[in-house]
């Protein structure tokens, strides 16, 4: 434990130098974002007739061809609260930080040296998440108290609704735990720093793809049971399978609010839809998931395996099939040739996946079945018309 | 001590190191050798705990995976790592983190010998000066069990004989054991007590260098008529080779009865040669791959 105090210790003092980099490159730009979104703070009207604002030139005047009057309008002071560039500074480095933590992992020299020295493994991935999480939130903080501290200063504060800054500031943590606990997770399944940043892209998007494989059998079968009748069926918001597209739109919908303070039974859809906030606690639990998989995996990667290629099961060869299978699957209604074009990506990521055209007979023979299953699926479509 | 049981290790379907048995005393300073690619520092990354090991590897009776054994143990591999803004009193900083016993005089007095820079980049060091820092490093945290892969790679003689004397040093004062892989077996044989010959995946031999080396006598010999293998019949050949009527033999066995049995055929000339470990490693390795005789 006295070794893990000291090597955190060492390596935060080692990481200083490019953090207060990074931390005057933020802060710079903040101040610049503040100064632009200062100015153009405005006096904005909320027309309860419209459910929406106005602006101050159509106070008493026919607007979209609804007349509003005085009575209609309630008036607040709104003001940019520069919440977002936060948000974004954060999910910036919940991309950059498990690259800069844990690449140092991913070449055998390094670990001939780390994993023979008088600290566990797991100790010592930890020790390194860890510091990651400070890169993750520390630039946050400074932006966020930036923004809070330009807007008292400009005499706003008092106008917004600061109980949607606090569920904001909450969530916005929350999302930097998921997306970098999952980030660190999938690169450090990788045997590479390359693979690593594949596995980081490809699960965002292959949860999107499979939630839209899912729709589009749902609407397949919709459209056998009731044929001539076309419905259009959402099953789920495909875009809170992604953590960086779930987040940004609900921080960015409480920003809103708390910028524009709106009265409560003016809440946004977004935010009175339970599914909203159902995804909220799948992301923690997949955070938590994680994380308890990053612990593992510290304790359990061999070191003879660096470099090689990433033969993880949580990798490429489930990701390329299940990706292929989502992707033909979401083409119901379109011909062969949109299969063709998931099977081509497969044919590439198993290209990626062995470094070359070294292809192994497995991926021969998936690569044979998704073939297979285009075909049957374009003939299922065909017969369905 | 360090005790080896039935350590074995494959890369896939390769198996690199079969049911390898070791027993390394303290106080010993062995040397690891064996051709390219023979599992050196598979062997010694195994020992050092990098790798998980299929088999038991124990300090004094201890798994080297607890943390508290890691303490006693160094590890310097053959390119050892380094962050790229990195410079010698960085790297003893890092390493003091790890081994709080790390002694800045020790590693300042072999810097200084080594006439290296403490405060420059080591990104901008030779081969050779990179390997002297880690040394220097390697020699400051006075480990009880060093090991050490292809130490002396890159290294001029002066900085050999510097890195000789100081693992002496080391030895005497601290009683450590020193386990190192090199291909100069000339400078193994300077230093090591005792050796361990790695080959096909196996350990081929082991033992004292000294008593290794003096089972074996080589006799270069010129006889008045030409000669044939099977004149030669009947002794212990360890390698022979025959240019008409000149002939040079590596014989097994004690050097005065090897030299009766010789004479014993009337060769014209008779001189015993030296042979040192490095010309016993070839015997021993060619030997294995029927490359004896030739």
């Amino acid at each position: 434990m006295l070794n893990a105090n000291r090597y955190f210790k060492h390596q935060l003092k080692a990481y200083m130098r490019p953090m207060i980099i990074i931390l005057a490159i933020v802060l710079l730009i903040g101040s610049g974002v503040c100064s632009i979104n200062q100015d153009s703070a405005r006096d904005l009207h909320y027309s309860h007739e419209r459910g929406e604002y106005v602006s101050a030139d159509h106070k008493y005047y026919s607007d979209g061809g609804v007349r509003m009057t005085a009575k209609d309008l309630e008036c607040y002071k709104i003001h940019d609260l520069m919440l977002g560039y936060p948000v974004i500074i954060m999910m910036i480095m919940c991309a950059v930080a498990p690259g800069w933590m844990f690449s140092i992992f991913k070449k055998k020299r390094n670990l001939d040296c780390f994993y023979s020295l008088p600290i566990s493994r797991r100790t010592l991935g930890m020790l390194q998440y860890g510091l990651g999480l400070i890169a993750v939130y520390l630039p946050f903080l400074l932006t966020y108290a930036q923004a809070l501290l330009t807007n008292m200063s400009g005499g706003y504060f008092g106008n917004l609704g600061h109980k949607y800054i606090l569920y904001h500031f909450l969530i916005s943590i929350a999302a930097g735990f998921v997306i970098y606990t999952l980030f660190a997770f999938v690169f450090n399944l990788a045997n590479s720093s390359g693979d690593g940043y594949i596995f980081m892209i490809a699960y965002q998007l292959v949860p999107v793809f499979l939630l839209g494989s899912v729709e589009s059998t749902v609407r397949a079968y919709d459209r056998l049971t009731n044929p001539g009748v076309y419905t259009y069926y959402s099953f789920v918001d495909e875009g809170h399978a992604c953590s960086y597209t779930y987040f940004g739109e609900l921080l960015s919908d409480l920003c809103v609010k708390a910028e524009r303070k709106y009265p409560e039974k003016y809440l946004d859809r977004s935010l009175a839809d339970p599914e909203v906030w159902t995804f909220l606690v799948i992301w923690i639990i997949v955070g938590v998931l994680a994380l308890y998989g990053l612990y593992r995996v510290f304790g359990e990667k061999k070191a003879e395996q660096t470099e090689e290629m990433s033969e993880t099961v949580f990798g490429y060869k489930t990701l390329i099939p299940l990706c292929a299978v989502a992707g033909i699957i979401s083409g119901f209604g379109d011909d062969f040739y949109y299969g063709l074009m998931y099977f081509v990506a497969a044919v590439i990521g198993y290209t990626v996946y062995r470094r070359g055209v070294k292809y192994k007979k497995s991926d021969g023979i998936v690569l044979a079945l998704l073939f297979a299953f285009n075909i049957m699926m374009s003939i299922v479509n065909y017969t369905m018309r | 001590m360090i005790e080896i049981k039935g350590l074995s290790h494959s890369f896939g379907t390769k198996e690199v190191l079969k049911n390898i048995d070791l027993t390394i005393p303290d106080g010993t300073v062995m040397g690891l050798v064996g051709i390219n690619g023979a599992g050196k520092s598979t062997l010694l990354r195994l020992i050092s705990g990098v790798y998980d090991a299929k088999g038991h590897v124990l300090y004094d009776g201890k798994s080297p995976n607890e943390e508290e054994t890691r303490k006693d143990i160094f590890f310097l591999p053959d390119d050892p790592y380094y962050t790229t803004a990195t410079t010698p009193n960085k790297l003893f900083d890092f390493y003091k983190t790890f081994y709080p016993d790390c002694d800045r005089a020790t590693f300042d007095t072999l810097i200084s010998k080594y006439q290296l820079d403490p405060k420059k980049n080591v990104r901008n060091f030779s081969k050779g000066m990179r390997r002297q820092v880690f040394i220097a490093l390697a020699l400051a945290v006075k480990p009880k069990y060093l090991l050490l892969d292809e130490a002396f790679d890159g290294l001029d003689p002066l900085s050999r004989k510097i890195f000789k004397d100081a693992i002496i040093t080391l030895v005497e004062e601290e009683n450590t054991t020193v386990l190192i892989s090199s291909h100069s077996l000339r400078e193994l044989e300077d230093f090591c007590d005792r050796f361990v010959l790695i080959d096909n995946n196996v350990v081929k031999s082991h033992g004292d260098i000294a008593e290794h080396v003096a089972r074996l006598c080589k006799f270069e010999l010129a006889f008045t008529e030409e000669v044939k293998q099977a004149d030669f019949a009947g002794l212990p050949i360890v390698s022979l080779d025959i240019k008409s009527r000149f002939v040079t033999i590596v014989l097994e066995g004690d050097k005065e009865k090897m030299r009766e049995r010789l004479s014993a055929l009337s060769p014209a000339v008779m001189d015993e040669m030296p042979l040192d470990f490095e010309e016993t490693f070839i015997h021993d390795v060619e030997s294995g791959r029927g490359y004896e005789n030739a």
